[in-house]
This record gives structure tokens, sequence and C-alpha cells, in this order.
């Protein structure tokens, strides 16, 4: 083995020639094979930090008002989780907002990846939310935690396809805050049948105790339609 | 590497952006003349695949303008862009890296590297929105160049820049047009008169004159002018 001195001695007399023609060797180089998963995770470090906060304020929410036992903790999840839908749609259609649409169509990802990335990323987030407010609340409540987790996802996702289609929509375009005007009008309709109609009341909540699983399952589809549509047409430019 | 235009359409509902244009471009520089409204900007947002051409097709080298390998090839700077109001200048390069598909790595060094050849290394960690017109200017540059292009796609690059970083700015593009080919629109002529091999200048959507800088006969600022009589 030759000794460390002399390596180092051998190292400073003789230099490495310049590479030559370097830089059409970096240009003929083919670009790395990424995967989807990867395009997504790189997406993760640019969605705002305000948005993850709401979303852990949301479960903080759940958490708290059930070791609390406050009885109304379902109610406000469910009323909440409808504006982590409009926030959602708002991020996905963040290129467009900020003049960054253009730019981002040229990438060799595209503005449809990004889109793509952030609403599934935020799916994902929702998701956990939803996993982790469901059975905590069920529990303290002595409820069912697949009734609770689909009175709970059912406005959201009726949120999300209305947003989404609205967005696509000259009027979303205009209006950049629609999918939170969404989210208000599901507030104020929560509130006024929780708090003002019990018929109206009973007569959800017996449907959801009998048809609560096909429709989550039906608005499901319809929801991952309405973000595919979203994706596939974010691109049609001018 | 050769580009290819190819009968290139762009209709809207009562009028015709681009009326069927065909050119052939290589490695070097080409300057695409025309006034406000002659369609360049409309060819060039097709040209980089973020516009879908009502007819005809563009290539290069058989890559078609509509996938990821072109876009992989593409350097583009639009004529107006916007940026995230959070970013830094540093962050904003970073964050197109990740869209081209640079590793983290050689992100980093190609941001440091692209930032100080566009003379804004020592405000890399200032929000882009503190930005004067031409330093904003700079960044959508080096986007450009992030992943080495081998076509790079300018649409009124020098718009905002003063006289010394245009003079800085047309270095870089004679520098970059030996191993890629650049296509530059600009309506000022004296942006390409010294650095393109190649001129097409366009006229309400049509080619109306493509050849050498060579063929031009006499001024080229006459010629293009004359073109427009």
């Amino acid at each position: 083995m030759m000794d460390r001195e002399l390596k180092n001695r051998l190292a400073d007399a003789f230099h490495a020639p310049e590479p030559e023609k370097k830089e059409s060797f970096i240009k003929n180089l083919r670009p790395r094979e990424i995967g989807i998963p990867e395009m997504i995770i790189t997406q993760i470090p640019y969605i705002r930090f305000p948005i993850w906060l709401f979303s852990l304020l949301t479960a903080a929410v759940a958490m708290g008002g059930a070791v609390l036992g406050m009885e109304d903790t379902e109610f406000l999840i469910t009323v909440l989780m409808p504006f982590n839908a409009a926030i959602a749609v708002f991020e996905a259609h963040r290129s467009r907002r900020y003049g960054m649409s253009e730019l981002e169509m040229a990438t060799r990802f595209s503005l449809r990846s990004v889109v793509f990335a952030r609403l599934v990323i935020l799916g994902i987030v929702s998701g956990i939310v939803l996993a982790t407010a469901s059975p905590v609340i069920a529990a303290s409540f002595g409820r069912s935690t697949l009734l609770t987790a689909i009175r709970i996802l059912i406005p959201y996702l009726i949120t999300m396809m209305i947003s989404l289609i609205i967005e696509r929509s000259s009027l979303g375009r205009t209006h950049g805050y629609a999918s939170f005007v969404i989210a208000g009008a599901s507030l104020a309709l929560m509130t006024w049948v929780y708090n003002c109609a019990p018929v109206i009341l009973a007569g959800y909540e017996e449907f959801i105790s009998v048809w609560g699983l096909p429709a989550m399952i039906i608005l499901l589809a319809m929801t991952f339609a309405e973000q595919w549509k979203t994706v596939k047409n974010v691109e049609a430019f001018a | 590497m050769k580009l290819s235009v190819d009968r290139i359409t762009k209709q809207y509902k009562n009028k015709i952006a681009v009326d069927r244009i065909s050119f052939d471009l290589t490695e070097g520089v080409t300057g695409l003349l025309g006034a406000n409204g002659a369609g360049k900007t409309t060819l060039m947002r097709m040209m980089s695949g973020i516009l879908t051409p009502t007819g005809g097709e563009i290539s290069a080298d058989g890559i078609p303008v509509q996938s990821e390998n072109y876009r992989a090839l593409l350097g583009y700077l639009p004529q107006d862009f916007g940026y995230y109001p959070e970013f830094t200048a540093k962050e904003f390069l970073e964050y197109f890296s990740a869209l081209k598909g640079i590793d983290r790595k050689r992100a980093k060094e190609k941001t440091k590297e692209l930032l100080e050849l566009v003379g804004l290394y020592d405000v890399a960690g200032k929000k882009i929105k503190t930005f004067s017109g031409g330093m904003k200017q700079r960044v959508g540059i080096a986007q450009a160049l992030l992943n080495d292009p081998r076509i790079l796609i300018l649409d009124e690059p020098t718009a905002g820049l003063d006289p010394k970083e245009r003079v800085r700015f047309r270095t870089l593009i004679e520098e970059l047009g030996k191993n890629s080919i650049v296509l530059l629109s600009t309506h000022i002529v004296s942006d390409i008169e010294h650095i393109a091999d190649r001129i097409i200048m366009m006229k309400d959507g049509a080619l109306v004159w493509q050849g050498r800088q060579s063929d031009v006969e006499g001024d080229l600022e006459e010629f293009y002018l004359k073109r427009y009589e």
C-alpha cells in the first residue's frame, strides 16, 4: 500500500487534465429516470407551512375534543374538513394564480405533474387527518368508526368536487377564492341543519346509517374523476 | 440535433395567429424578428410544447414536442412570468431544478454557478419580489439554463435589461449557441445583429423571410423594415 504522504505529494505534483468537451458531454447525457413517487416527494417542501398547520389544527381539534369529551367534536371536524378540501383545490392552482404556469409547463415534469402532486399530497394529508380523527372520536363517544368517517368525509368530498368544477370554469379563473366560498356555504348549511332543522338532521343520519357507505364510494369515484379532469385540463393554454 | 418545425399553424376562432410555418434549426443562434402581434410568442409557445398547434408538427431529432423527453432538452424563457412571493432567487432555481429532474447535489452546484453567471449571487438569499425588473429577468434566464438545454427558446429575453446587461447577455447567448439550438425572439434588431447566424422574420402570423445573416443585403434593420413595407 502506498504511503499516505507519498500519495499526497504525487497528487500535488500532478494535476488531472482539464476535461475536454465537458459541456457537450453533459448535454448528451440522458436525463435520469425519475418515478412518480419521487416526483411527488420533491413537491412536498413546496406546500406552504400554513396549509400543514391547518391540517394539524383539524387533527388537534379532533384529539382535544375527544379527550375533553366535547359532544360537538364530530360536528366541528365535519365543518373543518371542507376547508381542507378548499385549501387543497386552492393550492393546486397556485401556479396559475402567480403566473408560474408557463414556466412550469415547459419543464420536464410540467404543470400537470405539479398539480397532480399537490392534489395527491394534500389528499394524503386529509386522509391522515380523517384516519386519526374518526377512530378517536368514535371511541370517545361510543360510535361506529366507519359511520363517523363517512359523516366527516361526505361534506369534504362534495366541497372538493364542486370546487374543482368551479376552478376549471371562467368563474374559478377570475375568482381565485371560489373554493372557500363553497366551504363557507357547506359550513353554513351544516350549522343550520344541526341547530335548526332536526327533521332534516334525523333524515340525514338515517340515510348515512343505511346508504352511507355506497354514497361515500360513489362520491369518492366522482371526486377522483373531477381531479383527473382537472389534471388533464390544467395545461389548456389560452 | 435538428429541430424541425413543419407547417405549424395556430388558429383561434376568427384569427390565424401562426400560418403554416416551416423551418429547421440546428446548433447556433437564430433570431426571430417581428413586430408586436406577428405571432412570435405563439410560435415559441408551440415550440416549447405549452400550446397545442392546430396543425403541423414540431420535433427534435424525431422526439415530438409534447413529450417529457423533449422538455428534458428544453430551456424556455417566456415573455412574461411570475414567481411565488415567498421564493428567493436561490429557492426559485432549486424549485425549477426539481421540476427539471435535476438531483439536489447538482441543483445546488448549478444554482450557484448560474447565479454567478447572471450576476445575482450576492442577492441569492433575497426574495424575488424585492428585485428590479432586470434582476427578475436575469433569474428567468438562469432558470432556462438549469438543465444545460440543447434547445433554448427565449422570448424577448432582453426586455428590462440595461445596456450593460444586454451586452453581457448577448455574449452569453453567443457562447451557448456553440453547443445548443438557440431561438431568440425580439423586435429590437440590435439584440441579434451581432450574434444570430440565422434570421427568421414573421409578419401577421406568416414567415416572410428566413436565411443566414450573411444573405442579408446591407444593414439588417433596413432589410427588416423593407420586409414590412
